[in-house]
């Protein structure tokens, strides 16, 4: 008897290469019962509006208690609890009028500003309160530096732009002192190399992009904690919108960053985690990855998978 | 409930994709009732159409592959939508596996005409039942999104494995009695490991499904 294998053996064998090997000892204890859970986690409905996930985080930046924004009669931000890790950086996201860049706007009392508008709850960066009667908001806004949509460079040169802020703050001293810090706040903006040959030059002279890293240079010449990013890509195109997301996650090795935007992959990019408003409520906080592949409120997986209204 | 896509076409894709999984599922489903069908019946013509069907099921896959990937890069998928798409394109891979292995069972079938063992192909039909149910109940849950039809999906393959390690018993016996069985033996051994390996591909699926309603990866049997 001849135990040859038949072409079509042999072939099956190849097949099988790099397959699961045929356990031999097919025993009835080396048969594993397995075990995948019998639920998987229901979304949120809708209706419910209280905070889904992890709100808080171990070592916190900032700390957001119970946040209410009010513009006169308008109820904009409602009993918002959150942490802001420790360089991280968090992204808001949300539709027109979900609150995100007003609660951004909290975080350095930018909304001071605005008239009618009242915040009640607790905000704390060190363990103080910012909107604690006695803090000055004028180094707060130093320590929790912003950056905006439309870069806003002042109508003065490139070394004024940086050295404004460190003059007025008595960071620097001496010419030289300013030099370094000018030199240094250019070069973590990756704008350095651009620019070190036309200090002189009017910061209004450079093209969008560089703007706006001359304005996330500015922030940091001041030795901020904190920058606060309201949608600071969307005047810029994806070349100059790529160099600022890369400049982010260089940055996130000093600073704490908040970052606020209407493009979810750009929230997906940036950000370790995300943050979902609606209607003034914190729908959902957790991890990015967690929330762009199993959110879990219908809130948040009808914004991020394009089911609106 | 899941809404509606703001972009309509978005949401037609999706229905798209889903329809052309489910039309290879079905058609791995009457592949592999054909592949059982033929080899009880020792039926060689009906074991060569198997044979030639298996391209239509592969030219499937070529299309799911194609609208996954065009999703993929002009939709932005994210959360439910990211993960219909990635558990199609896996889907459909383990579909397309599954109708090889009919393919390979009709083949044998055409070369057991002169060699014949009832008891043992007795078990491997037992098998192959097991898993024409298994295929039927896992169209039925990734059709409806039915996560506790998934779960007992995939705990039915260890009724396959039990009876694939009887058939082995059997074959050796077979084997070591008369030593004329081992030509058809050896062929029926491959058989069963053809089944065996679609009841696999089965639990493969049902662990995709389970992946679109939960959001959780599960990797096959090393988890505990």
């Amino acid at each position: 008897m001849v135990l040859a294998l038949t072409p079509q053996e042999k072939q099956d064998l190849a097949n099988d290469e790099g397959e699961r090997a045929i356990d031999t000892d097919l025993s009835e204890e080396n048969i594993q019962v397995g075990a995948i859970p019998q639920e998987g986690p229901a979304l949120v409905s809708r209706e419910q509006r209280t905070t889904v996930g992890e709100a808080t985080v171990a070592n916190p930046r900032m700390v957001c208690r119970n946040v209410n924004v009010y513009y006169g009669d308008n109820h904009a931000i409602k009993e918002v609890s959150l942490d802001i890790g420790r360089n991280q950086v968090i992204a808001m996201i949300g539709p027109s009028g979900c609150g995100k860049s007003t609660f951004l706007r909290c975080l350095n009392r930018m909304n001071d500003t605005i008239e009618g508008c009242r915040v009640t709850g607790e905000i704390f960066l060190d363990d103080v309160n910012i909107y604690d009667e006695k803090v000055d908001v004028v180094p707060l806004r130093a320590q929790v530096g912003m950056v905006f949509q439309k870069p806003n460079p002042f109508p003065k040169s490139i070394y004024d732009n940086i050295a404004y802020g460190p003059k007025i703050h008595g960071l620097a001293e001496t010419k030289s002192e300013l030099d370094e810090v000018v030199e240094i706040s250019l070069q973590k903006a990756g704008l350095w190399n651009e620019v070190k040959d036309r200090l002189d030059q009017p910061g209004t002279g450079l093209s969008g992009g560089q703007q706006q890293r001359l304005c996330i240079a500015r922030t940091i010449a001041v030795n901020p904690e904190v920058i606060l990013m309201d949608e600071p890509c969307s005047a810029l195109d994806p070349i100059a919108t790529a160099v600022i997301e890369d400049l982010i996650d260089e940055l996130r090795q000093h600073y704490t960053i908040v970052i606020v935007t209407h493009s979810m992959q750009q929230a997906s990019r940036v950000s370790q985690r995300t943050a979902y408003f609606h209607l003034g409520d914190l729908i959902e906080i957790g991890p990015t990855e967690v929330i762009f592949t199993n959110p879990r409120h219908e809130l948040t997986q009808d914004y991020i998978t394009g089911r609106f209204g | 409930m899941v809404k509606e896509h703001t972009v309509k076409a978005f949401t037609q894709e999706l229905g798209l994709l889903k329809s052309k999984v489910l039309e290879m599922a079905e058609e791995c489903e009457r592949q592999l009732a054909k592949a059982v069908h033929s080899l009880v019946e020792r039926d060689a013509k009906l074991a060569q159409d198997i044979i030639e069907g298996d391209t239509r099921i592969n030219g499937l896959q070529g299309e799911v592959d194609e609208l996954a990937i065009r999703m993929l890069a002009l939709r932005q998928p994210m959360a439910l939508d990211l993960r219909h798409i990635i558990a199609a394109q896996k889907m459909a891979a383990d579909f397309e596996r599954i109708a090889d292995y009919a393919a390979n069972i009709a083949k044998y079938v055409i070369e057991l005409q002169n060699g014949w063992l009832d008891k043992p192909v007795k078990s491997i039909v037992k098998m192959a039942d097991c898993a024409l149910h298994m295929l039927s109940d896992i169209i039925d849950a990734y059709r409806d999104l039915d996560i506790d039809k998934a779960v007992a999906v995939w705990h039915r393959d260890d009724e396959i494995d039990r009876t694939y390690f009887g058939l082995l018993t059997k074959l050796r016996t077979l084997m070591i009695e008369d030593s004329t069985n081992v030509t058809a033996s050896t062929r029926l051994l491959f058989v069963g490991r053809c089944c065996e390996r679609i009841g696999d591909h089965i639990t493969n699926v049902a662990e995709n499904v389970h992946f679109i309603i939960s959001g959780e990866m599960h990797h096959g049997r090393a988890i505990a």
